[in-house]
């Protein structure tokens, strides 16, 4: 059977890198007695996917991973066996049943983070916030393996709100995210701090929530308007 | 007082999580609650540290009393170090991040000669002093124990007491007496817990010895310089490994480490007793655990760490007396839990070829042979109970199993070796290339890939070698030379990899160095030598600076040939295996006889006056 989980990662983990995370759980997976299914052929792989990596320094609230195991467990049971498996700095916050083919790296379209910054005294946030929204072009110099390529992120910032308070504020914002039009919040601040001509530096980064597009909201809410929808989704499970 | 490692800090330097602890079964107790706390230092990273596998088992054995919170250090690599000093942020342990300086014992392993600056270098970055006789009742006592500490000298100027032979008894016996002397009050001396101490037998507390020395530098004499002090410091053993507490909740790290894997001690000591091999004489008697401990620890293991590889350690697994029976039930076990299993140091016969294929799920491309001599000449010299026919066969074997890439162990510069003795290792290179192109082309793995692997011989202490003068680094350069040129007539794509002579030189001298070498070690770490094992960091000419400085000739303990009656700097340490024993070993090895191992017939030794293990009876 597959089941698909939510995950979080607090402070005490965030230095650890996506290849670390990905053995942190086939060890969990074991620990916990959980049997995952593996691959075929020549070097059996586990079949555990993760919709995105974690990039180093990051904490969230919203990572997910699909895993496939022999044998069956309910949801709760998977919960309870992992969490006391797990490593202080790592939890499942939810899992359920997957029955579809939904690919789970494929279908991240958008990403939640809230960044916290040190900026200027005198410096306005919401000046901040509408220059960048305002812009028609945010061009920021994105590492590639061969080494950089000039890109133009505003079309992939997808909402933006701000508060600050004295010298730190934090971004609330959803970036394009996953295969294609992936934004790492570095590289937002970046094109902020380009668009309004204000100095940020960077004090922490948080992952609130990944998603995999909008569908219409149920009917009877006010006012109308498409709402986000995770890799939880009934439809996409 | 916890040290805060901020977000900026951790994000600039390499591999954050070497400092951020945390992993999986990492001991977390309340220090207040602790009476005694306890430092274990390894001298080099974490990812070397955390493959030790003598750390996993004194962290066990320490955190499984209440009244003991042991925890880990190991040393900062430069990036951090450098950062640490900026900041002022002082040496800290990753289970409770506080100041190494705050606890009351650090305990050092000493893997290796060439981590002894690290040793020095981690104790200033705690804020400790360095020397031992510069310490006060506010600082902790450092101890030291490991291999390297069968010859305690050339550090004894900045450890206050070592710990020679096995640990995990000893150290808490230690500890118990160190918390009497903590209850005694205030005004404690610290030299009280030193006197009490060094009664322990396996601690030597080097202050309390005066060693003199004689106008040509060798050795006249090591005294105690107090009635009650032994003499002679006999080493420690575990006597039945059975009974002995091993660790299967070992901490999983979260990053790689050189051994990432679970590690089953299958025997301590070996039964061998290669000539050039200390670990084959200070780790004597042969000990070995019964199958049903065997199997109960690694499913122990495998259930509480959830690795995916087990690793059967030892200093020689084909030696293990129930090595079948064992791995027939240990492999159902494996493949049950889905669990890898490696079988390093195993000889390459029928038996062993057919194990690793059914152990193996993933197929290792590489084996390993360790002739560590060219001729058969050389090879009993040094008692490599192994015949030309049995390393040929082996590669056949291997062939024919499916493994296309073999790597092969030499040392050069073994007692006794000619140009003709280098010469056999790319004869031997031939035979073996013989052998795979005789196997018809559809039954051999495709791509012969050959390594040959030359390291230079350091003669160590208690070693029937132990009186050897090393081969000058010239002598080495012009071996290896010599080599390089042979192999390539024979095969042109042979890999050939050799040691630096220099390093090799430099760990000779502190192998067999006296305490004149303290001032030496001390003088390089102040010019900035630390992690000289490592290639990027190791400054010869600044440790050959120290020594000019200090008047102190590196060759004297290097290459110098000692006489037989010459009193050796580390004859107060008792490691079980008799001097007589050794000369009788040596005085064969010039001869190319060849000693029998200890299962088929008994050597006198020495070591049976521990009566463990094939000892015993």
């Amino acid at each position: 059977m597959e089941i698909r989980f939510r995950f979080g990662r607090g402070e005490e983990l965030k230095f650890i890198s996506h290849l670390d995370i990905l053995r942190l759980f086939e060890r969990a997976f074991k620990r916990a007695g959980i049997q995952v299914a593996h691959s075929e052929g020549f070097n059996p792989r586990p079949r555990i996917v993760f919709a995105q990596p974690m990039p180093l320094g990051l904490t969230s609230e919203g990572e997910f991973a699909d895993v496939e195991i022999t044998g069956h467990i309910d949801t709760a049971g998977f919960m309870q066996r992992m969490n006391s498996s797990l490593p202080a700095g790592i939890k499942v916050i939810e899992a359920r049943v997957k029955t579809g083919r939904s690919n789970l790296m494929g279908i991240i379209r958008a990403a939640h983070y809230r960044i916290s910054v040190k900026m200027p005294d005198m410096h306005d946030i919401g000046y901040a916030v509408s220059s960048t929204l305002d812009s028609s072009g945010i061009y920021v110099i994105k590492k590639t393996k061969s080494g950089g390529k000039e890109v133009n992120i505003r079309p992939f910032i997808y909402e933006l709100s701000a508060e600050k308070d004295g010298d730190t504020a934090v971004f609330s914002v959803i970036l394009g995210a996953g295969q294609e039009n992936n934004v790492r919040p570095e590289l937002f601040i970046e094109g902020v701090s380009k668009a309004s001509n204000t100095p940020f530096s960077i004090l922490a980064m948080h992952r609130v929530m990944l998603y995999c597009g909008k569908k219409k909201a149920a009917p009877g809410l006010l006012p109308a308007r498409n709402i986000w929808i995770t890799p939880m989704d009934d439809s996409l499970l | 007082m916890k040290v805060t490692l901020d977000d900026s800090l951790l994000m600039n330097v390499e591999k954050p999580a070497r400092y951020t602890g945390g992993e999986w079964n990492m001991a977390v107790k309340d220090p207040g609650e602790a009476d005694v706390r306890f430092a274990f230092c390894f001298p080099d990273i974490y990812e070397v540290g955390m493959s030790h596998l003598g750390m996993k088992i004194l962290y066990h054995v320490l955190n499984r009393r209440d009244d003991i919170y042991c925890e880990r250090v190991f040393a900062p690599w430069v990036d951090m170090e450098k950062v640490m000093r900026e900041k002022g942020i002082p040496l800290f342990s990753l289970e409770t991040k506080d100041p190494v300086k705050e606890f009351d014992i650090i305990g050092f392993t000493l893997q290796y000669e060439m981590s002894y600056t690290n040793v020095l270098n981690m104790l200033d970055l705690a804020g400790i002093p360095v020397l031992s006789e510069e310490r006060n009742n506010s600082h902790p006592f450092v101890c030291a124990g490991g291999p390297c500490a069968c010859n305690p000298e050339p550090l004894a100027d900045f450890i206050d007491f070592f710990v020679v032979g096995e640990g995990e008894e000893v150290i808490l016996e230690i500890i118990d007496l160190y918390k009497e002397w903590k209850a005694s009050g205030p005004n404690r001396d610290r030299r009280e817990f030193l006197g009490k101490v060094s009664s322990v037998q396996g601690v030597y507390v080097p202050s309390l010895y005066k060693v003199s020395y004689k106008d040509d530098f060798t050795v006249s004499e090591i005294k105690p310089c107090f009635a009650g002090t032994p003499g002679i410091v006999r080493k420690r053993i575990v006597k039945n490994l059975d009974d002995a507490d091993f660790p299967e909740d070992i901490i999983v790290p979260f990053i790689g480490t050189v051994h990432d894997r679970i590690m089953l001690e299958l025997f301590r000591g070996c039964i061998r007793g290669c000539r050039f091999c200390q670990a084959g004489f200070i780790y004597r008697p042969v000990r070995e655990k019964n199958p049903e401990t065997l199997y109960k620890q690694a499913e122990g293991s495998i259930n509480t760490t959830g690795y995916e590889e087990i690793s059967l350690v030892s200093l020689s697994t084909s030696d293990y007396s129930n090595l079948k029976e064992f791995t027939d039930v240990l492999i159902k076990l494996t493949e049950q839990k889905k669990v890898n299993l490696s079988l390093p140091s195993l000889r390459v016969d029928n038996f062993s070829v057919d194990l690793m294929k059914k152990a193996q799920k993933v197929r290792k491309s590489g084996l390993t042979f360790a002739p560590e001599a060219g001729t058969q000449r050389l090879r009993d010299v040094i008692n490599k109970g192994i015949s030309e026919e049995d390393i040929v066969k082996s590669a056949e074997l291997a062939f024919n199993g499916g493994w296309n890439s073999i790597k092969l162990y030499f040392i050069i510069g073994l007692p006794t070796e000619t140009m003709e003795d280098i010469e056999g290792i790319a004869r031997l290179m031939q035979k073996i290339i013989n052998v795979y192109n005789e196997i018809p082309k559809n039954r051999r793995p495709k791509g012969l890939k050959l390594t040959v692997s030359a390291a230079c011989f350091v003669p160590k202490p208690f070693t029937p070698f132990q009186w050897f003068g090393q081969d000058t680094q010239e002598m080495f350069y012009e071996k290896q030379d010599f080599l390089r040129k042979k192999l390539r007539k024979v095969l042109k794509s042979i890999v050939f990899n050799w040691h630096d002579a220099r390093l090799s030189f430099l760990e000779a001298v502190l192998a067999r160095g006296d305490r004149r070498l303290g001032k030496v070690l001390f003088n390089a770490w102040q010019k900035g030598c630390r992690f000289d094992g490592w290639n990027e960091h190791f400054d010869y000419d600044a440790w050959m600076r120290a020594f000019n400085e200090e008047s102190v000739d590196p060759s004297f303990y290097a290459n110098r040939t000692r006489e037989f009656n010459e009193k050796l700097p580390w004859e107060h340490i008792d490691m079980g295996v008799s001097k007589k024993f050794l000369e009788r070993e040596c005085i064969k090895a010039y001869e190319g006889k060849t000693t029998e191992n200890c299962r088929a017939r008994c050597s006198n030794c020495g070591i049976n006056t521990f009566a463990g293990g094939i000892c015993g009876i």
